[in-house]
């Protein structure tokens, strides 16, 4: 009897590399499923390495968690993943913080139908909605993992910028929509927007100095104050929200932001203790 | 060749009514150095300062060669460095493995891929790759405390710096603890690690003992036992010569001082050294 056939390993080496062509190929594939000895050979022949990359690569695709609501929404919506995570992070994103910002403007929109005072109430109302949700989107205190993320090497102030376009882009969102519910007051139902933008943009460019709870406290208190004693002084009805002082709110946010962004090294580090 | 990788010059740091840190001077090479002091002597700052998140007042700062003031360089040690806080938060909605997806995301890890790799990899070292999709709600405060540990062993960091990490754990826990931060992979790398004796005694190569925001001993494990050499005695009862003194399982005082002469001398423990060093320093600043 003649000894029977086996694969040699210049063989088995091509076989492992993909470079046989096809036809010996699959003569080869049918001898292995027979042969015992040859399986074990070609053994030698494979790279762990690309082995273990492609087993890695099956369990990613297998065993990749299920993200959150939030986060899935936003990759349906086109952002990278990561970035959706980044965004899905942020305290004021929550389902709750978003249900209680409809409360409150729901209450607003109530009082608007009211009367001229309730009108007052909503514009009033709707800017300290985004800038509540920044002020506890990032921060000590706010953000849990804080100090893990300044000692990271992402830049603490793409992480704010990130997590401020996407509160604020949630906020005017909702406020628009409540917006649409006034009763008939011509683009007054929008006067909050640029007030909205630049109380934000200058809590943002004051908290490079002082400690961010402080100062966004410190501007809605002013804020509020503003508003109040505008409508008590002999001046026409809402003056804080006509066309003068709508300059003054683009004004603001614009130097703001351009202080804020020429201040963006301050977030790089823990103030105080 | 073992350059140091912490390098403190004269580092101060004040903050409104008092001073962490008073001038402190230390190196740390390769390996595990261990940090102890009781609560208040500035250990905390000091790590925030080696973990680049906070400025020193004065003095000076290499971590790796690089100068964490300059914008630069800082980024330089973040990319090389894992730190742990005394308190780490989380994101409590996150499953463990999120969480700790999370900061591979603020560690520049954007490809997919690898970093889900890298995560799985990491929850295995610390034991946690059977709850990688629980909430981190769910999970147990020892459990939350290794994907805390996790997530500061992410791209196998050269400087590791932890705060406290087996605060509150069982022995077993802690026992746990030892082993990712103490294999042989990490030769050559560097961690400051603050905490109780016992841990100390087991893994540490280098000791510094910190007190009112100054080194009060710099050295090796045996070097803060040695305080205490001839300073150790048991007796039936309190000794009036003993500075610190309580009563042993035998049912014999421990006392530690000034050891009366034919005294029954004993091997000191780096515990007791400590508590000679703490209570040295404090007397010495009341004087």
């Amino acid at each position: 009897m003649s000894e029977p056939w086996h694969a040699d390993r210049e063989l088995l080496d091509a076989y492992a590399r993909d470079a046989i062509e096809e036809a010996r190929a699959y003569s080869l594939e049918a001898h292995l499923i027979a042969c015992d000895r040859c399986r074990r050979d070609l053994a030698g022949s494979v790279d762990r390495d690309a082995l273990d990359r492609l087993w890695g690569s099956i369990t990613v695709a297998i065993d990749a968690p299920r993200s959150g609501f939030v986060e899935r929404a936003l990759v349906r919506l086109g952002l990278p993943d990561h970035v959706a995570r980044l965004v899905a992070a942020t305290p004021s994103l929550r389902l709750s913080w978003l249900g209680a910002i409809v409360v409150a403007l729901g209450f607003a929109v109530v009082a608007a139908h009211a009367g001229e005072r309730g009108l007052l109430a909503f514009l009033v109302v709707s800017p300290l909605v985004p800038l509540a949700g920044v002020a506890a989107a990032y921060g000590p205190g706010l953000d849990p993992t804080y100090e893990i993320g300044l000692a990271a090497p992402m830049r603490s102030f793409r992480l704010l910028l990130i997590r401020t376009v996407a509160v604020v882009g949630t906020s005017v969102v909702l406020a628009g929509i409540a917006s649409l519910a006034l009763p008939d007051v011509g683009w007054m139902a929008v006067a909050w927007l640029l007030p909205a933008l630049g109380l934000t943009a200058l809590s943002l460019a004051l908290s490079t100095v002082w400690s961010p709870g402080w100062t966004f406290g410190g501007v809605a208190f002013a804020w509020i104050a503003a508003s109040v004693v505008g409508e008590a002084l002999p001046q026409p009805h809402l003056t804080l929200f006509r066309e003068g002082a709508q300059g003054a709110f683009l004004l603001l946010a614009v130097v703001a932001t351009a202080v804020l962004v020429t201040r963006r090294e301050s977030f790089d580090m823990r103030r105080g203790t | 060749m073992n350059e140091p990788t912490i390098q403190l010059s004269g580092v101060r740091k004040s903050f409104l009514l008092t001073r962490a840190l008073d001038g402190v001077t230390l190196d740390a090479r390769a390996g595990i150095t261990g940090l102890l002091g009781p609560n208040g002597a500035g250990k905390t700052t000091l790590l925030r300062i080696v973990a680049t998140i906070l400025a020193p007042d004065a003095g000076e700062v290499k971590l790796l060669g690089f100068d964490p003031a300059h914008t630069r360089e800082r980024l330089a040690i973040r990319r090389r460095l894992g730190y742990m806080p005394q308190e780490p938060g989380f994101h409590r909605n996150f499953t463990a493995f999120e969480f700790v997806d999370y900061v591979a995301i603020l560690k520049e890890m954007t490809e997919r891929r690898p970093r889900h790799g890298e995560v799985r990899r990491v929850l295995q070292l610390v034991g946690m790759e059977g709850h990688a999709n629980k909430k981190i709600r769910a999970l147990s405060g020892g459990m939350r405390r290794r994907v805390a540990l996790a997530q500061a062993l992410l791209g196998d960091p050269e400087l590791l710096v932890l705060d406290e990490p087996t605060a509150g754990l069982d022995p077993e826990q802690r026992l746990r603890f030892r082993g990712p931060v103490s294999s042989p992979a990490r030769n050559g790398r560097s961690l400051l690690w603050p905490n109780q004796t016992e841990d100390v005694a087991a893994l540490c190569s280098h000791l510094v003992v910190m007190h009112h925001g100054v080194v009060v001993l710099d050295g090796a494990p045996a070097d803060l036992a040695a305080v205490a050499t001839d300073k150790v005695w048991l007796a039936a009862s309190r000794e009036p010569g003993a500075r610190l003194s309580w009563r042993t399982g035998e049912g014999l005082f421990r006392n530690i001082g000034d050891a009366p002469p034919g005294a029954d001398l004993v091997e000191p423990t780096i515990e007791d050294g400590y508590l000679l060093l703490i209570g040295d320093a404090a007397l010495a600043e009341a004087a």
